[in-house]
């Protein structure tokens, strides 16, 4: 199949992926009571009957067991301790279901070859911006501002929508970068991966030659070991530094679309530890929630890097499956922008409908 | 070969790896959302002088952490203790809200679904620090159920609000004289069960009867039967 046959194949099914991830928005933008925005409501989950239905009633459960702790601990401070740890618990278990910005972040750490350092890095700054951020909004919206619960429902609608506008352009940026600057080209997947190797060294690259540490059987005229020379200028190849060090734009801008979004759960708790008197023990809870999600997102990006660290060692005498691997990764680009797009067109269909 | 090789030779495709992720969002089934609200739900089947079903008046009792999160900004007095007439535009933008989520009400009648007319007779009062949401639901017109019987369903399909009956006496009746309320609360679903529900397009609302009969596993039933 012809590079650009199979690319059309993986466009396709990102888009069918960005739009089944997407799935079905509440009925109305608002929520059922217009206080209390819904979570991004999708059922991969549902595919486990069972499972899920725990989960519902673990939630459930979780929600009633957390107003008991706030309660508890305007009485006596000790009971911080427990609330702390079912706000972290809370956090793990609501990471596993819909929203929480998995799906961007997991297909970026794909995508863009992050380490799973940097993946779980990531995931932790997201999580922890999300949390940050449901602290501000109370804090500004409640506390100084007195706004009614549903002015703050439509302020976090609002806030959705700047959300999905940055991963529109987050998917953008990559789109751009893997679709319209690289090209796909047998050698040059062969030398993208010799750079990650580590085979660049410095002085190779200013002299424009690589080092060939495999060599693609066509171009007979190369052998491995040998001096090669090549285009390198355009080829706009990360080096073996580069390669693990995280972009610092993108990262931020999946950290701010995720701290766009800050979870119901955590506001709801925030107010009520206000009104209960609690509100610093309120933002302990949500801090630990914060870190919950961290936990459960850190561990589908490490599981997304070494899925993509999978392929990349040994590649050097593959270079068919680098290809596959770049179209993957376009294909993945995608998949960001169309999520991003379809959540987009949601919000605001909802919006004006 | 090294062993990098090896692993990727033992099968894990992009395919493979496409299909899982595409597998794990896959929408299927009825999109539940995490439930936020928990709701112990009462509910009053109305009569009229001629025993014919006039509607069905609901009364929600919200949890107390949404109760304080919902009232936020009502308290004209600031004492934490909103009016009804603080309240009122709050119950007006929940009967809004609720419109397209058909007030998580269904009825049928000997299996016929029911159409409602717009709520009536609504508030919020706020007492004993938990939000109680009053509402009536009319029948487009006035029915006949001698004989027959009035099924009402009570349930967010999405989960988002967790509706459960009370506990003792959720159902009752005004004005019906002599009928029989059978109460189902939700069970938990079989394998089989669950696995039909998860196929249904998250979007469809409107189910084919022979699944109805499923969701109502799901559901707070009351069927009503008046002599």
């Amino acid at each position: 199949m012809s590079v650009i046959a199979r690319l059309t194949r993986y466009v396709r099914a990102s888009i069918a992926l960005a739009a089944t991830c997407v799935a079905s928005q509440a009925a109305s933008p608002y929520g059922p009571f217009g206080a209390g925005l819904p979570d991004d409501g999708y059922g991969p989950l549902s595919q486990f009957p069972t499972l899920f239905r725990w989960m519902i009633e673990a939630q459930a459960w979780f929600d009633q067991r957390l107003e008991t702790a706030v309660r508890a601990v305007r009485h006596d401070p000790a009971a911080a301790w427990p609330l702390v740890a079912l706000s972290f618990l809370y956090g793990v278990l609501h990471a596993i279901g819909p929203g929480h910005g998995k799906a961007v972040l997991s297909s970026y750490v794909l995508a863009d070859r992050q380490t799973l350092r940097n993946g779980l890095l990531l995931a932790f700054v997201a999580a922890l911006a999300q949390a940050l951020g449901a602290i501000c909004l109370v804090a500004v919206a409640n506390l100084l501002l007195h706004m009614t619960s549903v002015a703050l429902t439509t302020l976090t609608y609002r806030f959705e929508i700047g959300s999905d506008a940055l991963i529109v352009g987050l998917g953008l940026w990559m789109v751009r970068e893997k679709v319209w600057i690289r090209r796909f080209d047998r050698t040059r997947a062969v030398m993208r991966d010799a750079s990650l190797q580590g085979a660049l060294v410095g002085a190779t690259v200013q002299s424009g030659r690589f080092r060939a540490s495999a060599v693609d059987f066509e171009s007979s005229s190369a052998a491995e070991g040998d001096l090669v020379d090549c285009e390198c200028g355009e080829l706009h190849l990360p080096s073996a530094a580069q390669a693990s060090a995280l972009d610092w734009r993108k990262a931020w801008g999946i950290v701010g679309a995720t701290a766009l979004r800050p979870c119901t759960g955590a506001l709801i708790v925030l107010v009520f530890a206000r009104v209960e008197g609690v509100f610093l023990m309120g933002v302990a809870a949500v801090l630990a929630m914060g870190l919950g999600v961290a936990l459960t997102v850190g561990a589908l990006a490490v599981f997304a890097a070494s899925m993509g660290r999978l392929t990349t060692g040994g590649l050097g005498s593959r270079p068919r499956l680098a290809q596959l691997k770049t179209i993957v990764e376009v294909a993945f680009s995608f998949a960001i922008l169309f999520a991003g797009l379809a959540m987009l067109a949601l919000h605001l269909d909802l919006a004006s409908g | 070969m090294d062993r990098h090789e090896k692993r990727i030779m033992k099968g894990k495709s992009t395919t493979t790896r496409i299909t899982f992720l595409a597998a794990l969002c896959l929408r299927g089934g009825l999109a539940f959302a995490h439930p936020h609200i928990l709701i112990d739900a009462q509910m009053r089947i109305v009569f009229d002088a001629e025993r014919r079903a006039l509607g069905v008046a609901h009364v929600w009792r919200f949890d107390d952490a949404f109760s304080a999160f919902a009232v936020q900004g009502y308290d004209s007095k600031g004492d934490g203790r909103p009016t009804r007439a603080d309240l009122a535009p709050l119950a007006k933008i929940n009967m809004q809200s609720l419109a397209p989520y058909h007030f998580f009400t269904q009825g049928a009648l000997d299996g016929a679904p029911l159409s409602f007319a717009a709520p009536r007779d609504f508030w919020d009062e706020f007492d004993d620090e938990t939000l109680e949401l009053h509402f009536t639901l009319p029948f487009s017109s006035p029915l006949a159920i001698l004989g027959k019987t009035l099924a009402v369903n009570v349930f967010d399909p999405d989960y988002f609000a967790a509706i459960s009956f009370v506990k003792t006496a959720p159902v009752t009746t005004e004005g019906g004289g002599d009928c029989n309320i059978a109460i189902q609360r939700p069970q938990p679903l079989d394998q089989k069960a669950a696995t039909v529900l998860a196929a249904i397009p998250a979007d469809q609302r409107e189910l084919p009867p022979d699944l109805r009969a499923l969701t109502s596993q799901l559901v707070n039933r009351a069927e009503v039967r008046c002599r």
